[in-house]
């Protein structure tokens, strides 16, 4: 267990290094700052001079190493387009992100998985096809749409919440509505379909036979083995999270690394850039190691290893 | 002669299928007709091709499906009027044993917790008490204490289906229905598990439906025979007569074909020709298709179960089935 972790983790380094060293070349390689920055009718001199101020005039490669062993000590550079701190930056507008997608995630459990195991378990009946159908909805908007559905639903015509900014909680209420909708739906169906498939396994039959009482059957037998697969499920749905703040985020002016993102691309902020993107990858990769970690420890052929007594 | 354990009287089931959302549903009659009757301590094979009905036979008497048509009496009470009070009692007198040990297992729970897991939740014993039972029974299949805490993945094939087992008769269970139990082993751990199995019925006061589609095995584990063929019983008697001279032409071409160790010994009736044709099944004989005796009669007249000698049979032409050659009789 504690090797399989250790791998893991050394994994998890690696994909960060690469992916630092990947954004880096493509993304000196994919237009010039300089010019993006400065607009088309900057004079020579003046674009000269921001090569220089920034350091964009040296080969890659110099420019590489220096930002690696700026990076190791936490320096991520400055951002083009106001002179600030990158890791400020980003360090104001992480909360921001966290602020919608972590209660988002949460609440997608705490409505996905019940109405899944509800769905499982009263197969066939009205429960079901109402869970289902709420699933179908839920997952067949695209999350712009839905945000712009809600905001019209909410803001325009109901009045009752706002619909862009992050001054008060309300605001928060129909961002990570948007993010639930989208996300509950995908893991209610998946936690059906995979508890479903458990309820089919011979060893709940011998349950069933051996008289154990459904509910205990449910709690004690099918739910530790739904919850292997489900866990997998859930990473990608904390990762879906991200993704959909990018969305999310814009269309209803939430300042948080999705919309921030959206802004330093736009405007070629290419320090910006480049940090947001290591910022969305360590996201991702605790997610994996955090996910991998749970695999292990609910599967006991990982926790215990597999040497077969034959 | 006892009142019988446990009764099954026209039993049925059909499954609707259908191939597509448009498509018009089919009906399938996976068991058709069944009467069966088991005493104490009786024990009974059922044997049949993939497709015969024999599974949802066995999940049909322990009330696991409930019929289409018919009725399961145990102890006399009919599985329809049970309550759900009722059906606890039932089912710690009954059990379940299944193909593939592995998947018959859960894997997130050790052997000592499944095998004690039914004692404790029917209150025989408080969950140390139920670990001890635990132990005790799978020391009585064979398998050592100390395995209680290993998980089915770090087991051999062998010691898994010995712990399904002894999950199945840790409750001492009155009625067991073995379905397929021995038949994904390898042929020596079969041996083991026939070992046993022969064993614990001395030592318990048990009946078991053994169901089976291997003949080998099932001669030295029951009484009776039933032979099924597209859901309906086509010959049933005493394991030896049967053996010694089936009379339904579908008995005598799988008792034939069973593979035999004794090279004097080479297959002489033909084996069944072709695959089950569940679709003639509706009018006549169901095997006519296959039959080597099949005459106009059997496509117009479903033959029912007669009495000939001890047991019963259902073919027209029972009484011109040829005895089995002398060794092959002897050797299956």
């Amino acid at each position: 267990m504690f090797g399989f972790v250790l791998a893991r983790l050394l994994r998890s380094l690696i994909v960060l290094f690469a992916t630092v060293t990947f954004v880096f070349i493509v993304l000196r390689l994919s237009g010039d700052p300089a010019q993006q920055m400065l607009s088309d009718i900057a004079t020579p001199e003046a674009l000269a001079a921001f090569r220089t101020q920034w350091g964009l005039d040296r080969s890659i490669a110099e420019q590489y190493l220096l930002y690696l062993a700026n990076a190791f000590q936490g320096n991520f550079g400055t951002s083009f387009a106001d002179g600030r701190e990158v890791f400020t930056v980003i360090g104001e507008r992480v909360p921001k992100t966290l602020s919608v997608t972590v209660p988002a995630f949460l609440l997608t459990m705490l409505i996905g998985i019940p109405a899944g195991i509800l769905a499982a378990v009263r197969r066939e009946t009205a429960a079901d096809k109402a869970v289902m159908a709420g699933a179908v909805v839920g997952y067949s908007i695209p999350n712009f749409l839905l945000g712009v559905a809600l905001i019209y639903l909410f803001a325009v015509w109901l009045r009752v919440l706002p619909s862009s900014g992050s001054s008060t909680w309300q605001h928060a209420i129909l961002p990570v509505a948007t993010l639930v909708l989208a996300g509950a739906a995908t893991i209610s169906r998946f936690t059906r379909s995979t508890l479903i498939d458990v309820l089919g396994q011979p060893y709940i039959a011998a349950a069933r036979a051996d008289g154990i009482p459904e509910r205990e059957i449910i709690l004690r037998h099918a739910l530790p083995n739904a919850a292997i697969p489900l866990v997998t499920m859930l990473g990608f749905g904390a990762g879906g999270m991200l993704g959909g703040a990018v969305f999310v985020e814009t269309v209803f002016a939430w300042p948080g690394l999705g919309s921030g993102f959206v802004r330093a691309v736009n405007s070629g902020d290419l320090n910006v850039v480049q940090a947001m993107i290591l910022t969305f990858t360590a996201f991702m990769v605790s997610i994996n190691l955090t996910v991998d970690i749970l695999y292990a420890a609910l599967n006991p052929k990982i926790r215990l290893g597999n040497h077969d007594a034959s | 002669m006892n009142p019988p354990l446990l009764q099954a009287r026209g039993l049925q089931k059909t499954f609707r299928l259908r191939s597509g959302p448009l498509a018009r549903s089919v009906d399938h009659v996976a068991v058709d007709a069944i009467d069966l009757d088991l005493a104490p301590r009786e024990r009974i094979g059922i044997v049949g091709e993939s497709g015969s009905g024999k599974s949802t036979l066995g999940r049909l008497l322990l009330g696991l499906t409930p019929p289409s048509a018919g009725e399961v009496r145990f102890d006399g009470v009919a599985h329809a009027d049970r309550r759900p009070g009722d059906w606890k009692a039932f089912r710690r007198q009954t059990s379940l044993v299944q193909q593939n040990p592995l998947s018959a297992l859960n894997p997130q729970m050790t052997i000592g917790q499944q095998v004690a897991e039914a004692v404790w939740v029917h209150r025989l014993a408080d969950r140390h008490g139920a670990r001890d039972q635990a132990a005790a029974m799978l020391e009585k299949v064979g398998l050592s204490a100390e395995l209680m805490d290993r998980f089915p993945h770090q087991m051999s094939g062998g010691q898994r289906q010995r712990v399904v087992i002894a999950r199945a008769l840790v409750l001492s269970p009155r009625l067991v229905v073995f379905d397929e139990a021995v038949s994904a082993l390898d042929v020596s751990v079969q041996a083991q598990v026939v070992a046993i199995l022969r064993s614990l019925w001395q030592q318990l006061d048990l009946a078991y439906v053994f169901i089976t589609h291997d003949l080998r095995i099932v001669r030295h584990l029951v009484d009776r025979i039933a032979v099924l063929y597209l859901g309906r019983v086509v010959e049933t008697g005493d394991i030896r007569s049967v053996y010694a001279r089936p009379r339904h032409p579908y008995t005598r071409a799988l008792l034939s074909s069973v593979p035999s160790l004794d090279p004097r010994v080479r297959n002489v009736a033909p084996p069944v020709q072709g695959d089950l044709d569940p679709g003639k099944a509706a009018r006549g004989c169901a095997f006519r298709s296959r039959c080597p005796l099949a005459i106009e009669r059997c496509a117009s007249e479903t033959p029912r179960l007669r009495r000939i000698d001890q047991g019963h049979v259902a073919c027209h032409r029972a009484e011109d089935v040829r005895p089995l050659p002398m060794a092959t009789a002897e050797v299956a």
